[in-house]
């Protein structure tokens, strides 16, 4: 699993609900940058789920603010 | 100091945009006068109450009033503690044992709310090395009860058996696993395919809650629910319920057969640290589970009219929800014309709830609808006249006359 792969999902996904075209870099801040709601947030992590099987628990998306910080989040369960 | 409110500010630009749109703000409506389960006046407008959850109509049951008018004489206005301490009155444990035997299972347990009973059960009955599998359209007590726990939370797309047999299948085999489900949907009035959940739980060693909330006092010959007319009930581990819905009044509880959910008495933090429901509302609660057990007519007058109603709203070519149930949710295009047509209903006397996401599935302005027992013929032909209206409106001439 490529971070710059979990990286292209996120955007893609984020894309669908970034109503106001704000743009997505690694530092933004999904919470408070963008005008989407928490269950927008965990409605994505299907897509990433299904791409890079694996299972992601609401508990660890908690603590989760910016793009980086969830990809970082898929990788680390990923190598697990 | 900073500003705390700060973080309102967007909640702040939603209700703006209502107030501009709108002489009266569809989330935050003041009803002046209760006439009946159906009728009420908002805003000096007579209205049809559309929007209750009020299933039965059973607010109003006279048996109900004078049982708890009764209880209240005798045992006053509340029990000012909580269950493991001075509030638990004969009356709360009749009631108990008369929930349980309505499911026929061994135990009981009363919470003074629906949204309590899951913050309560759930936060309690998890803990740190177990697993909770919830759909990802639960209820925000049911979001809330596994914030409030310690265990792993995995959330399992929409009424998708297979998306939750693909996520047990990863967990060890020796954990403790939950699945959460809810047999209807609140807000799309959508079910849930009990028997595939049920059978996924079982291959997988989970056990698995059901909340039935829309659906007690609606489907089964006893009104049990979901559970009961599916023929699942000894497949399902715990059942959680209201009294909010159908029952006419408030409370909540769980029922179930393991010896185990009388522990939760003294583990459940929404059980332990509130006082217990008031002797009015455990003598009504009594009075109408008399009632829904005892008319199955209910039932019937409640699918007429949902067949009615939502037979009719699908003909005019609205979008509503992929199942017929008392839960109607009419899906918009966008919120303006959400509210546009909000307004049109409460001009032409009709009140339906407005729901918005992330109160709703995948981000829909909804129009939510609830059928009620006591909506007479007249009332619903007055609801179906204001709907063509919107449809006019909004859409031009409606599908049913066109065709």
């Amino acid at each position: 699993m490529n971070r710059n792969d979990i990286l292209k999902i996120i955007y893609q996904e984020l894309e669908k609900v970034n109503a106001d075209h704000i743009p997505l870099k690694e530092q933004t801040d999904m919470t408070t940058d963008l005008n989407v709601d928490s269950v927008s947030v965990m409605d994505l992590m299907f897509a990433i789920e299904e791409e890079f099987d694996v299972a992601v628990p609401l508990n660890d998306l908690a603590d989760i603010r910016t793009i980086g910080e969830l990809a970082d989040l898929v990788e680390k369960i990923g190598a697990a | 100091m900073g500003d705390i409110f700060q973080k309102f500010e967007h909640i702040k630009k939603v209700r703006g945009h209502f107030l501009e749109q709108s002489a009266c703000n569809p989330l935050g409506i003041k009803i002046d006068e209760i006439y009946s389960p159906t009728q009420a006046r908002i805003l000096g407008q007579d209205c049809i109450m559309l929007g209750t959850n009020n299933y039965l109509g059973l607010t109003m049951n006279d048996e109900a009033i004078a049982q708890s008018v009764e209880a209240t004489q005798t045992a006053g206005t509340g029990t000012t503690g909580s269950r493991v301490a001075n509030g638990s009155y004969q009356g709360h444990q009749a009631l108990e044992r008369r929930i349980a035997d309505y499911y026929d299972r061994k135990h009981c347990i009363l919470f003074t709310t629906g949204y309590q009973a899951n913050v309560g059960f759930i936060s309690a009955i998890t803990g740190k090395d177990d697993y909770v599998l919830i759909d990802a359209d639960s209820h925000a007590s049911i979001y809330d009860g596994c914030k409030l726990g310690d265990a792993t939370i995995l959330r399992f797309k929409h009424n998708d058996p297979e998306n939750l047999a693909k996520k047990l299948a990863r967990l060890p085999e020796d954990a403790n696993k939950l699945v959460i489900i809810e047999s209807v949907y609140s807000m799309l009035g959508d079910i849930a395919p009990l028997k595939e959940f049920a059978a996924v739980s079982k291959k997988y060693g989970a056990y698995i809650m059901v909340d039935e909330a829309h659906s007690m006092g609606i489907f089964g010959e006893n009104g049990r629910g979901l559970c009961e007319s599916e023929g699942v009930e000894d497949q399902i581990d715990f059942i959680i319920g209201t009294f909010s819905k159908s029952v006419g009044t408030i409370g909540g509880y769980c029922v179930s057969n393991h010896d185990g959910l009388q522990d939760l008495r003294y583990a459940a933090r929404a059980y332990v640290f509130t006082a217990s429901l008031p002797p009015a509302i455990v003598a009504a609660a009594h009075a109408n589970l008399d009632t829904i057990q005892n008319t199955p007519s209910l039932r019937t007058q409640l699918w007429n009219n949902t067949d009615r109603i939502y037979d009719g709203l699908k003909a005019m070519g609205f979008t509503v929800g992929p199942h017929k149930t008392p839960v109607i949710g009419i899906q918009m295009t966008d919120i303006e014309s959400g509210i546009r047509a909000w307004q049109i209903l409460f001009e032409h006397g009709v009140y339906v709830n407005m729901a918005l996401p992330p109160a709703t599935p995948a981000g829909v302005c909804l129009l939510r609808c609830s059928v009620c027992a006591a909506h007479t013929p007249e009332q619903i032909d007055k609801i179906m006249d204001a709907f063509e209206t919107v449809y006019r409106t909004l859409y031009g001439t409606p599908k049913s006359e066109a065709a």
